[in-house]
Formats: C-alpha cells, sequence, structure tokens
C-alpha cells in the first residue's frame, strides 16, 4: 500500500470442488469475501462462485484533519464464476468470468473508477493418449471513468479503455517421458480507446474530446521441446514468431525529419482507412535452457531469452495509477525488446533446507521515457511527449528456505541495479546528458525474511522482516527566486535516495476447534487471524518535499513525507462449511 | 488451498511529515532572468539574480550592472537602468507594451557575456465578465472564495494565468500559480474559482487575468511543478527549467528564469 491508492485485487485461479459443496469466506475491518463450490453433476461437472466486497463507502482512517483524507473513500468489488464441465474421458470444457470494479473518491468532488472484466471459454481435447490441445478463447476489457460527478455543471466524464479478444490453440505431445514438444499459435485483436472526455449535460465551458481509437492484430506461432539428452542433462529451447499490425482506420501525424517532434513541426497527416496496415513490426524471440545436475541434491541452469513488448503503458508519474494510458506500438513508437542471460544453482540440504543462487543480465531496447513536465492526458500527439532510450539491469538473487511441520521459514535477498539510458538527438531529447542512470525502482539491496511456526493445533504465529535501499529520487543543486517564490533547481534525475526502507509484521493465527464439545466433527472449520503491521512504528520515508518555508522568502525546508507510519492491528475472520 | 485468503485492505491512510536533515548537493552557479513587458503604462521591469545553496537562508545573490534593452519587432528599442534595489534594472521613462507586438530581451553582462531571449509576443487577453464571491463548501475552510467569470475567444492556442491581490497583497506563490489553457474549452465561457484562497467580509479582492504564449505558460507550468510536492504518487519526475534566455557566445550555458510579454486586464470586488 505504499503507494497510496488501491491495488487491483489478483485473482486467485482455483477450479470448483466436482465431489462436495463447500461455503469459504472471511471478513476483515475493511473487506469480506464469501465462495461457494460445489458439483453439479457428481464427479463430471463443477461450479465455483465467489464475491469480495470493501464495506460500503469505507472512509480512510483520518489522523490528519484536512478535509482531503476526511472525504476520501473507497471502494472494490468483484464477482468470479468458474464452470467445468467433463464431455467424456477425452473432452472438457470451462468457462470462467470475472467482474471487478474499484473506485475511489479523492476530496469532495474526484472519482475514479475502475473495471476489469475477463471472460474465458477453454476445451481441452486428448486428440491421442500423447497428443493433447486447449483452445481457449479471451476476452479481455480494461477501462476507467473519472469526473467530478457533483460539480455538476462546469465538469465533464473522463473514459478509456483496453479491449483484447484472443483465440489461440496450444499443443502438448508427449514423445516419450523424457521428450515433450509444445507448439501453437494465435490471434489477438487489440483495441485501446486512448481516452474521450464528455461534459456533463448544461456544461458549455468544456468541448468534448475524443481520441481516436488504435486497432492491432497480433498473430503468433510457436514451438518448443523440452528433453532429457542424458541422465545429467535436460535441454529445453523454443522460438515464437509473431507479428504486430498496427491497422487503421486512424490519423498518424508526419513530422519534419531531423527536427523536435512538436506540434508545430507536424507537417502532414496521413489518413489511413478502416482495415489499413499503418505499421507492421515482426518479432522472433527464441529461449533455451539447459540444467545440468550436478549431483543428486544439486544443479545449474543456464538460460537465455528475450522478449517483445508491444504494448505500452504510459504513465509518468512515480507510482502506476490505474488511469494510466496504454498504447500501441506504431509509426512513432516502437516495441519494447528485452534479452536476459541467466545463470543458477540450487541445492537442497538435509532437513528441508533449499538454496537457490542465480546471477543475470538483462538489456533493453526501446523503452519510453517521457520529456520533461509532459502532459499526457488527452492528447492527441502523444508522440511528442516521448522519449526513447536503453536499459540494463544486472543482479544476484538469493534464497534460502526450510520447511518443516513445525517451522518453515526463507531468506531472500537480491543486489540488483536497473538503470536506463535516454541519448536523444539533442539535449532536450536527452535525460541527465544521456549517461546511464537509475530506474524508479533500482533498488541494489532488497531482503526478506519470513518465520512461520506452529505451536499446536490451535495456534499458529508468523513474523515478516522486509528491508530495502531507499528508491532513487531527485534532490534540488541549488534554489532561485522567481516572481517572490523560491523555485528548487532539480538538475540531474535520479541521482540521489530516499532513506531505507524496513519494516516487521507479526501475526497469529487461531483455529477453531475440530471437534464439539460432545466429540463430534464440527461442520464448520474456522479460524482468526490477529495482525500487527509495522510493529516498531517506523516512520518509511515515501518522499521527501524540497519547498519553501510557511515563513516565506527566502526560507527553505526539507520535508519526510510518510505513509502508514505507525503500527496497525487488524483482525480477521475465516470460515468454510 | 483449504480456507480463503483473508483480506485486510489497508485503506488506512496515515501520513505524516516530518522536517529532515539531509544532504543536498551544490551545483554550479547559474544565472536567472525574471523580465516582463506588460501592456500597462508602467516603468517595466527585469531583475537578474544567481542560484543559491538550496539550504541557505539568506536572499539569493543579485546580479548588478548589466546593460540591459528590450526591441519589438517594429523595430523600437527600450533601454533600462539598474534602480536603487540591486540587480533590479527599470525602464527608462514608462511605456506600454502593444498588443499583437514582440518582445525581446537583450542584455551584457559585467564580464561582457552577451544574453538574448525569443520574441515573446504580446497576446491579447479577453475582458473579465464578472468576478463573483460565494461561501466556501470546503468543510476545512471558512470565509468566502471567489470566481472569475470570463468567454475565451475563437481561435485556439490561448493561454491564462491569473494573480488574485486581497487588499492590494498577492496571495500565494508559483506552487498555486492559476493556469489554463484554451485547448479543452476553445472559444466558450468558463469560469475558474480560486478555492485555496479566502476571503473575509470587508476584504477587498483584486482579480488580474493575464495573456500568456504558450512558451510562457509551458514554463509557468513547469516551475509549478517544481514548487509543489514533488514526490507524491500522482506527481511527475522534478526538472530543471530551461527558460528561454541563451547566452550568444555560449549556447550550452543553461540560464534559468523566463522573458514574457502580457496582457493584463483586471477586476476588483469588495467581499460583503
Amino acid at each position: 500500500m505504499e503507494a497510496g491508492h488501491l491495488p487491483v485485487i489478483h485473482v486467485r485461479k482455483k477450479e470448483g470442488n466436482d465431489q462436495e459443496f463447500h461455503v469459504t469466506g472471511g471478513t476483515g475491518l475493511a473487506s469480506t469475501r464469501l465462495m461457494v463450490e460445489g458439483p453439479l453433476v457428481k464427479k463430471r461437472s463443477s461450479f465455483l462462485v465467489s464475491a469480495r466486497s470493501s464495506f460500503t463507502n469505507f472512509s480512510f482512517f483520518n489522523f490528519n484533519d484536512e478535509l482531503s483524507f476526511r472525504e476520501s473513500r473507497a471502494s472494490f468489488h468483484d464477482a468470479n464464476a468458474k464452470f467445468n464441465f467433463r464431455i467424456n474421458k477425452r473432452n472438457t470444457i470451462y468457462f470462467s468470468g470475472y467482474f471487478g470494479n474499484d473506485r475511489n473518491r479523492i476530496g469532495e468532488d474526484d472519482l475514479r473508477s475502475w473495471g476489469n472484466n475477463t471472460a474465458t471459454f477453454r476445451w481441452t481435447n486428448q486428440i491421442t493418449p500423447k497428443l493433447f490441445m486447449y483452445t481457449t478463447s479471451v476476452f479481455g476489457d480494461y477501462s476507467y471513468k473519472t469526473g467530478k460527478p457533483n460539480k455538476g455543471i462546469g465538469e465533464f466524464i473522463g473514459t478509456a479503455s483496453n479491449i483484447s479478444y484472443s483465440v489461440k490453440s496450444d499443443f502438448t505431445y508427449f514423445k516419450s517421458p523424457n521428450n515433450s514438444f509444445d507448439f501453437g499459435g494465435g490471434l489477438t485483436l487489440h483495441r485501446i480507446h486512448p481516452g474521450d472526455r464528455e461534459p456533463n449535460p448544461g456544461n458549455e465551458t468544456f468541448n468534448a474530446i475524443s481520441l481516436d481509437s488504435e486497432h492491432a492484430l497480433e498473430p503468433y506461432f510457436y514451438f518448443g521441446n523440452e528433453q532429457m539428452i542424458s541422465d545429467r542433462i535436460n535441454f529445453n529451447f523454443g522460438i515464437r514468431l509473431s507479428q504486430f499490425l498496427n491497422i487503421g482506420a486512424g490519423d498518424v501525424f508526419v513530422y519534419q525529419q531531423g527536427e523536435l517532434k512538436e506540434r508545430k513541426t507536424i507537417v502532414d497527416t496521413i489518413s489511413y482507412r478502416s482495415r489499413d496496415v499503418i505499421k507492421r513490426y515482426k518479432g522472433i524471440e527464441p529461449r533455451i535452457a539447459i540444467n545440468y545436475r550436478l549431483s543428486p541434491n544439486s544443479s545449474l541452469k543456464l538460460s537465455y531469452d528475450r522478449a517483445i513488448q508491444y504494448l505500452h503503458l504510459i504513465s509518468n508519474t512515480i507510482s502506476p495509477s490505474p488511469t494510466d494510458v496504454w498504447k500501441l506500438s506504431g509509426t512513432h513508437v516502437s516495441p519494447q525488446t528485452g534479452n536476459q542471460i541467466a545463470l543458477g544453482y540450487l541445492k537442497h540440504f538435509k532437513g528441508g533446507i533449499e538454496l537457490s543462487v542465480e546471477v543475470f543480465g538483462k538489456k533493453m531496447q526501446d523503452i519510453i521515457d517521457y520529456k520533461d513536465g509532459a502532459d499526457l492526458l488527452l492528447n492527441k500527439t502523444i508522440e511528442t511527449e516521448l522519449l526513447s532510450g536503453d536499459g540494463r539491469a544486472y543482479g544476484m538473487e538469493l534464497l534460502i528456505s526450510k520447511k518443516s511441520n513445525k517451522m518453515s521459514g526463507w531468506l531472500a535477498y537480491n543486489l540488483s541495479r536497473s538503470e536506463r539510458r535516454i541519448l536523444g538527438a539533442s539535449a532536450s531529447e536527452s535525460i541527465n546528458g544521456g549517461k546511464y542512470y537509475s530506474n524508479d525502482f533500482d533498488r541494489p539491496h532488497d531482503l526478506s525474511l519470513v518465520g512461520i511456526f506452529s505451536l499446536n493445533q490451535r495456534w499458529g504465529f508468523s513474523a515478516n522482516f522486509i528491508y530495502r535501499t531507499g528508491r532513487p529520487i531527485t534532490f534540488p543543486d541549488g534554489k532561485y527566486e522567481f516572481e517572490n517564490s523560491v523555485v528548487p533547481n532539480f538538475a540531474g534525475r535520479n541521482q540521489d535516495r530516499i532513506s531505507d526502507y524496513h519494516r516487521l509484521d507479526l501475526s497469529a493465527t487461531y483455529y477453531g476447534k475440530s471437534e464439539t464439545k460432545k466429540g463430534k466433527e464440527r461442520k464448520v472449520e474456522d479460524y482468526w487471524t490477529f495482525s500487527l503491521y509495522n510493529v516498531y512504528s517506523r516512520r518509511n520515508a515515501f518522499s521527501y518535499f524540497f519547498r519553501q518555508s510557511q515563513g516565506g522568502l527566502p526560507e527553505t525546508e526539507i520535508v519526510k513525507y510518510s505513509i502508514l507510519g505507525t503500527i496497525i492491528p487488524a483482525v480477521t475472520y475465516n470460515f468454510r462449511f | 488451498m483449504r480456507f480463503a485468503t483473508p483480506i485486510l485492505l489497508s485503506i488506512l491512510f496515515i501520513s505524516c511529515e516530518d522536517p529532515i536533515v539531509v544532504e543536498v548537493p551544490i551545483g554550479e552557479t547559474k544565472l536567472v532572468v525574471e523580465g516582463v513587458i506588460t501592456d500597462q503604462m508602467s516603468s517595466q521591469q527585469v531583475r537578474l539574480s544567481t542560484t543559491d545553496d538550496f539550504l541557505s537562508s539568506d536572499p539569493t545573490p543579485k546580479v548588478s550592472n548589466a546593460t540591459i534593452q528590450i526591441i519589438d519587432s517594429n523595430g523600437n528599442l527600450f533601454s533600462f537602468s539598474e534602480s536603487s534595489t540591486p540587480g533590479t534594472y527599470l525602464s527608462d521613462g514608462f511605456f506600454q507594451g502593444v498588443i499583437n507586438t514582440s518582445y525581446k530581451l537583450q542584455f551584457f553582462l559585467d564580464s561582457g557575456q552577451p544574453y538574448e531571449s525569443d520574441f515573446q509576443e504580446l497576446k491579447p487577453v479577453p475582458q473579465i465578465d464578472a468576478l463573483t464571491f460565494a461561501e466556501s463548501i470546503l468543510l476545512n475552510s471558512e470565509g468566502f472564495i471567489v470566481t472569475v467569470e470570463t468567454t475565451d475567444n475563437l481561435r485556439t492556442g490561448d493561454f491564462y494565468r491569473w494573480r488574485i491581490f486581497k487588499n492590494d497583497i498577492e496571495l500565494g506563490t508559483l506552487s498555486d500559480v492559476f493556469l489554463r489553457s484554451d485547448r479543452l474549452f476553445n472559444g466558450n465561457p468558463f469560469n475558474v474559482e480560486f478555492d485555496t484562497f479566502t476571503f473575509e467580509p470587508g476584504d477587498e479582492c483584486t482579480v488580474e487575468q493575464l495573456s500568456l504564449t504558450e512558451s510562457s505558460f509551458d514554463f509557468f507550468r513547469l516551475v509549478q511543478i517544481q514548487t509543489g510536492d514533488i514526490g507524491e504518487s500522482t506527481s511527475t519526475a522534478p526538472t530543471e527549467v530551461i527558460g528561454n534566455i541563451r547566452n550568444i557566445n555560449d549556447p550550452e550555458e543553461k540560464v534559468l528564469g523566463f522573458f514574457y510579454a502580457t496582457s493584463i486586464t483586471d477586476r476588483t470586488v469588495i467581499i460583503q
């Protein structure tokens, strides 16, 4: 939650129980959930329906007597339905639907809501005992709405969406227990509606704005093989061939060659008709992994892969926001490519202890960055706000874990760097003079330590400690005065860091009795969770503010801003019958 | 998994601010220019200063002994002289800028280095249709807030700035400067509510409505970002704001500040 906004809730993959009915639920301070699953036709067909909701208009806790917090509310609801049916021994169909809606209101009248809907249909067919086919059709829709509904006249409703339809067939062929092939292909249609804005009725101030939709087709094929070459070597390789066709209708601006892309350097506009191909990209994505068994308990793994990304998230805010814009690769925006190589070592010790170490290096091309003060809202010439460059990342990941009935836990430590270089044709198209600098999410040290202890049948305890380097930010290298205000001068981007982040959380779980007083088995299984977040109340910095003091010119101050800088207790009740 | 994952939605937005001491880098000293030509008959003003250490509690150093003049697109020349306030240069006599005329600042520092701005057009600004006041509906503020009503002209590419005065004292800093582009409401009547400032009955409120060019609008917008609370999750990355002044001998030198031209119209209301 340090990002300061609601997360889009992760959906757990679980298929229905085809043996018996179950109801599962949980309730805590802020939200509640219920799930029902069971057979439709025993051992043949099952369903699962679940829903979650935050308590309606649950107000943000407010320790800060500011209106903007008091009036802020957030809520989310989601529902999930799954159904599967085994037609015969060789054919199964599966359907699932997900509907989610989150909204928050900031201050008096700033409302944002975003929804995520998906529908999936899958047919699994065992063609021969060795050849399987999975044909899947997926529809996904992500959309958001923003506006100031209370203000009436003078205000507006804005909407945007990112829709995709895809059909694919995946095949798996088990040639022998030691040799399998997977291959297939698919087609995805992307449709992005970057945004429009409709004034409220009676609003004579704002003109309606609608940006053209973007469309693309992405056909692809892939082939892969995994085999044991000897009893020590496992070999896995694959290749994916794809095309990305950005298609009309749409207008593409032509900019003066050799000039900065700006509205005033537009020399022509090319209008493409519906279904015209505006821009075509081809992609080859190979991957290879070799696993070498050093001993019965240890192995080495060497891998290489390339990934191409045709969709881009356009956001120049520090943390992702639900109102960020998506953009398809096209005339002015190239696909992003990443190449990664990794070497790993894995060893199992006695007593359930496992050690893994991996070193990796990664290079990225055509990453997107933004001009200073870029204006991305409802912008028809968004390419004039974008810069492009390349990135690199390298590091080591260490994981030591132990599993046993009484005591489990792990230590994960990552030592890494993640940097980018934006080197354009001119100084205004470069950042930090075209030198490599830290990405916003670059955290050289990242450690987490988790311990889980079960005392007896009824009580379990866990502890979770996190430590990571503070994120890069930009400190001013001076200040100046302009029209009686102090202006901090931020000369180089991300050259400094906020203080390191660390936190300890504790929790205890109390399980309800499994038997009644008469010794019969209880129909309900339940448990309580008591947790403490941020046990030692550390005020971890979220950011630093550099600003003019309240006293006025020429005094300045540096202020550490923290969120959730105190201990937070919580209780959750969970049940199943 | 036998049980539902317990969900605790941590929408506990407990935030706090603590003053801290951190070491900040000390960059090279840069020249800062603040100059404006208005269409008001007055002594026009240009100020020169430099950057200073961020944590210095002294006023920033002023730059004296410069030779300054402004030329317009009709070939007229206006000379300036340093006033009794160091670093502040006033036009030799009153003059007013003319609408649809462009102006350019030229000066030599004492060191002999020559500088100039680009040509900045003095664009017309529409009249204020009305200046109204109403009791604030915000729970945390008491008093009255004022709203300006005006009508954008049919031409696109108009940019506005407003300055608000309470009993002749300007309110706010550049972090709460009011700016609008007509990109989203070209040609329409519109109003701007100055809800960050409150007034009491008996206060005299004056609102100045200023025209800007696209580049001066972008400059104020960027300065506003730098002076706000940078680093909140919704804010953009901070940056050095390079204005429209350049060293003729050394185009690589980074000069801060801006020279612009503006037409001003104002309206005053007594809150009651």
